[in-house]
């Protein structure tokens, strides 16, 4: 490694990022819509609502670590597994409330992810892809495993426990309203963390990687970093799941979801922020609330997601149209004088 | 926790308003009018999660078949005391957490009376809600052993469980063939862990010895090495634990090695599956299987014609039969309810006042405290390429 | 039984190692990682058994239709895909991952209902012992089609003026479009190519095991960890480490009996293979 160095005095990150644009629109677009859905959507479509916006908080990380550095998190269903079964694990035999139960689980998947991501700062994309989905095949045949079925149920899983916040055990409407605060808190995270300096040479690595150790940015520490926060995103988002659906499964989390998961993110755009809410809308949620079959829905997944890389390939809230309507006007360009 | 979010998210006002509406429209409903979710005066709604699509279509498919065109011959009789059976079906490519949904939008939106299920991962995906939601959860096509241990008040199985199964019919083959070794070959998922336990103390207990437990994985790359140290220990019997088409592919070495077991192989109802041959990579010699068949008859058999004629051009698979049998069994508990049906009514007659049923196709079933209503196998061999009886005989 | 069970880990090795070359075939033609190698292999597996047993031809003639269709598959794919609106590398293979879908989908919705089927027997079968442990004719000549692959490519890639230009134009694009190379014709005929190896590796692997939606799944992520210890690029690595992988689970299997630390020791050997292959990435040529 490197010794670290301080960023060179002419260096300057650049001041507009092409990640996460629009945050305070969209964390309130998504809140509205969250408070809007229990008083608009019969029983069972808000209980699909609530299982999408949980899943949305894995596609958010995916969508970071995409829009920064190109990285491919192809380790999301582990991490979420993990976080899962951390916070069952907590709620059942230790007794925690959700919350705090919720915090270990987020731990957790920082502990998992740091020599994670130290093994794999220094590989190739498609190296970090191959090994995400490795992971993420052995994490779930781990947990299916006599190994670990007091915790996990086997390949067959366990009901998430009812969980209570405040003394208050959560069940029905008050569990959505826990999951809805979750996700929102979640949305308002991403922004702060990723257009935060480390957002910022982040971007600069994925420009230019050598230029980004000239001027003394610590690359590999900055890619670990990011492995940890995508995962503790996808531990998180393990949480919710399992608060919302009500049931944990490891098989479900398997090399198909990191698939569809990087699908949502690509889908619904790394530009904008709430471009990880609309894939998992479009690829998750109304293929569900149609009654689509599952070959159906990985058939669209695949339709959907093939079509938006050729022809919009910044992600379906990424129209021009829109884009306009919506985008501050862009910073004057900087031209050598002349 | 149990998702799902009725009323009390409604303003106060909206609650009270909907209360004095309902009220009336009560006051003014005939005095008979059936109040029970999924049940009308012509119709008795029921749902299935099935993976229709998935790994385990085939299956699935054949087992909401066959149970539909079980409803479909006696609704065209007439139905069930005057109400025909509806079922809605819908897919959750053999996913538990896919089934849990679908367990939702069967009560909340389609409002079905009760509910059956088809794949061991689905059936665990719904168990506890259903139990919390008091839901009959009827004659899944299911082996799971949570399904009647413990007991829950509103489950019933039709299907020993694997541990009864090669409990079973290790029992029948060690007295036919003889006593000798065995050595347990086992998916490593915990699912057979009571599986492998029975089976072991069956093998004992009829004076034989457990050479050995192999350990594999669900789509086992590879079957070279699990036959490598079969051919080293040299068993009697191998007694097998896994999906058809691994135990397909570990014959298919085994042929391929010539390390078939003197006295044959041992195994659970997907063994009896047609997948098992369409895997086998070949001819399967006579007498050589032994495999549980849950509740039924071998689907060949000329016990199973009735069965078979619900669909006369289609080849009846293991899942379709039991459909057919689930069916069977449904229809005859609703008609023995008579013209008053409830959930409740429903499941205390199932609980310890279903006398005796049978159809030509099936044991006799009948109510039993775990709820497990047929408690005895069949057993399949194979015989010039095809599944065939070992015995007419049903066995515990 | 150690000699059995190394000769079944190399029989399973080299049926890594094939998948792994589907992969590198591409990779180092073209750049695009493709995701779907292997269920267009499965697709064309399925084709291939239509021809037999719905149309019943004759067996020399179902398979020439059926490399002829993977031909056309991957022009088709390479049209759908690629020529539609160019872009990096990393692009065109995020778009493989959606084919993949696509074509595991389809061949759900076609066969996955009645599946699994029995391959019919188009090979010769029979067994060559090897210290008491029986090689089947068709795991030989996965052997052997997976040395004569790796072969070609290294023959094509280093010793053909094709294999001069798929190089120029997986290199440099645009200059290889300015010194008037064909770039489409060559792309066109990498993707082709990969897709008849693909397919050939379908049919062999729908032999060795049944032939179904997710047959390639048992075999699919060593075929990509042994193309990635390859670098993509080194079908002579990627042959070795897939056999290395083979041994592996093989022996850990018969030796440990726990499904569980063959993978774990898969695992290990991939982060540590990648990991020391990225230090010594650069020092080497690579073959």
């Amino acid at each position: 490694m490197t010794a670290r160095e301080t960023p060179s005095r002419f260096f300057r990150p650049p001041t507009a990022l092409p990640v996460m644009m629009h945050p305070v629109l969209g964390v309130v677009i998504l809140t509205v819509c969250l408070g809007l859905a229990p008083f608009a959507l019969a029983d069972y479509q808000l209980t699909l609502v609530a299982t999408g916006a949980a899943y949305s908080v894995a596609v958010l990380g995916v969508a970071a670590g995409f829009a920064t550095i190109g990285m491919l998190a192809l380790t999301q269903p582990a991490m979420m597994l993990i976080g899962a079964y951390v916070a069952l694990y907590a709620i059942e035999a230790l007794g925690l409330s959700f919350v705090p139960a919720a915090l270990l689980a987020v731990l957790a998947g920082l502990l998992v992810a740091l020599p994670l991501g130290w093994i794999t700062c220094r590989l190739d994309r498609f190296s970090f892809a191959v090994l995400g989905f490795a992971f993420t095949y052995l994490v779930s045949m781990l947990m299916s495993s006599n190994l670990l079925v007091g915790v996990t149920g086997g390949e067959l899983g366990k009901p998430f426990p009812s969980a209570n916040v405040f003394g208050m055990v959560l069940h029905d409407f008050t569990n959505y309203v826990a999951l809805a605060v979750c996700v929102v808190l979640a949305y308002l995270l991403a922004p702060i963390i990723f257009r935060s300096t480390m957002g910022r040479f982040l971007i600069v690595m994925r420009q230019d990687d050598v230029l980004a150790k000239s001027v003394g940015i610590d690359t590999n520490l900055h890619r670990i970093l990011l492995t940890a926060i995508v995962s503790a995103y996808g531990a998180f988002s393990g949480v919710l799941v399992g608060l919302a659906s009500g049931f944990v499964a490891p098989p479900h989390f398997d090399v198909a979801l990191s698939i569809s998961l990087l699908a949502m993110a690509l889908v619904g755009g790394t530009r904008y922020l709430l471009g990880a809410a609309a894939g998992t809308l479009i690829l998750l949620v109304l293929p569900a609330m149609f009654n689509l079959t599952l070959i159906d829905r990985n058939l669209l997944v695949g339709v959907v997601l093939l079509a938006c890389l050729i022809f919009v390939p910044e992600g379906l809230l990424s129209f021009d149209r829109l884009g306009r309507l919506v985008r501050r006007p862009p910073a004057p360009e900087r031209t050598p004088a002349s | 926790m149990t998702p799902g979010y009725p009323m009390q998210r409604r303003h106060l006002l909206t609650a009270a308003a909907a209360l004095a509406c309902g009220l009336t429209l009560a006051s003014a409903a005939p005095a008979h009018a059936q109040s029970e979710p999924g049940v009308t005066a012509t119709s008795i709604k029921l749902g299935m999660s099935a993976g229709i699509t998935g790994p385990i279509a085939f299956a699935s498919r054949q087992f909401s078949s066959y149970m539909q065109k079980y409803f479909d011959k006696v609704n065209a009789a007439g139905g069930v005391n005057g109400r025909k059976i509806e079922l809605v079906v819908i897919d959750d490519g053999g996913k538990g957490d896919v089934a849990l949904q679908n367990a939702q939008r069967l009560l909340q939106q389609e409002r079905v009376f009760a509910i059956t299920t088809i794949g061991t991962a689905t059936t665990a995906g719904i168990l506890d809600y259903l139990t919390r939601q008091n839901v009959p959860l009827l004659f899944p096509g299911a082996y799971n052993t949570e399904l009647v241990n413990p007991t829950r008040p509103n489950t019933f199985a039709l299907f020993q469980a694997y541990e009864g199964q090669i409990a079973a019919v290790t029992r029948w083959v060690y007295g036919k063939k003889g006593v000798g070794s065995a050595v347990i070959v086992r998916a490593n998922p915990p699912s057979f862990d009571l599986a492998a336990k029975s089976a072991a103390a069956t093998v004992e207990a009829s004076g034989g010895k457990v050479l050995a437990t192999l350990n594999t994985s669900y789509n086992q790359p590879e079957w070279a090495s699990i036959v490598i140290r079969l051919k080293e220990l040299k068993p009697d019997y191998i007694i097998v634990m896994t999906t058809a088409s691994d135990m397909g592919r570990m014959w298919k070495e085994i042929a391929q090695q010539g390390a078939a077991p003197p006295k044959g192989i041992i195994g659970i109802s997907p063994l009896a599956d047609q997948a098992f041959l369409d895997t086998a990579g070949g001819p399967v010699p006579d007498d050589m299987i032994y495999a549980a068949v849950p509740a039924t008859v071998v689907p060949t058999s000329p016990e199973a014609k009735d069965a078979r004629d619900l669909s006369p051009g289609e080849t009846m698979g293991l899942f379709g039969l039991e459909g057919a049998a689930s069916g069977a069994v449904i229809v005859e508990a609703l008609r023995r309810l008579g013209a008053d049906v409830t959930r409740a009514k429903l499941t205390a007659l199932l609980h310890d006042k279903f006398e005796p049923f049978k159809t030509s196709f099936m044991d006799t079933v009948k109510s039993s405290p775990d709820h497990l209503m047929v408690q005895s196998v069949g057993v399949a061999t194979v015989k010039s390429g095809a599944f065939v009886a070992a015995t007419t005989e049903f066995v515990k | 039984m150690l000699l059995a069970t190394l000769a079944g880990g190399i029989s399973l090795g080299f049926l890594y190692g094939l998948v792994a070359l589907t992969l590198i075939l591409l990779v180092r033609t073209t750049g695009v990682l493709n995701f779907a190698a292997a269920e267009v292999g499965m697709l064309c597996a399925f084709v291939a058994f239509a021809a037999l047993t719905q149309f019943h031809l004759p067996v020399l003639v179902a398979v020439a239709v059926t490399l002829v269709f993977s031909g056309l598959l991957g022009a088709a794919v390479y049209c759908g895909i690629v020529l539609i609106r160019p872009a990096d590398p990393l692009t065109l293979s995020l778009r493989t991952l959606g084919l993949l879908l696509i074509v595991n989908s389809v061949a759900y919705k076609i066969w996955g209902a009645n599946s699994p089927y029995t391959f019919p027997r188009i090979l010769p079968e029979g067994v060559v012992t090897i210290s008491g442990f029986n090689v089947g004719y068709v795991q030989l000549l996965v052997i052997a089609f997976a040395i004569v692959i790796a072969l070609a490519v290294w023959v094509l890639t280093e010793r053909t003026r094709l294999g001069l230009l798929l190089r120029a134009v997986s290199s440099d694009r645009e200059a290889a479009a300015d010194l008037g190379v064909p770039v489409v014709s060559v792309d066109l005929m990498a993707w082709c190519m990969a897709t008849v190896v693909a397919c050939c590796v379908g049919i062999l692997v729908a032999h060795l095991f049944f032939l179904a939606p997710d047959m390639m799944a048992p075999i699919l992520l060593a075929g990509f960890a042994a193309a990635q210890l390859g670098d993509m690029q080194s079908a002579r690595v990627a042959l070795i480490a897939g056999v290395v992988l083979g041994i592996i689970q093989s022996a850990s299997s018969v030796y440990f009996n726990q499904p569980e630390l063959s993978q774990i020791l898969s695992f290990l050997v991939l982060t540590v293979g990648l990991i020391i292959r990225g230090r010594f990435r650069g020092r080497v040529i690579s073959t």
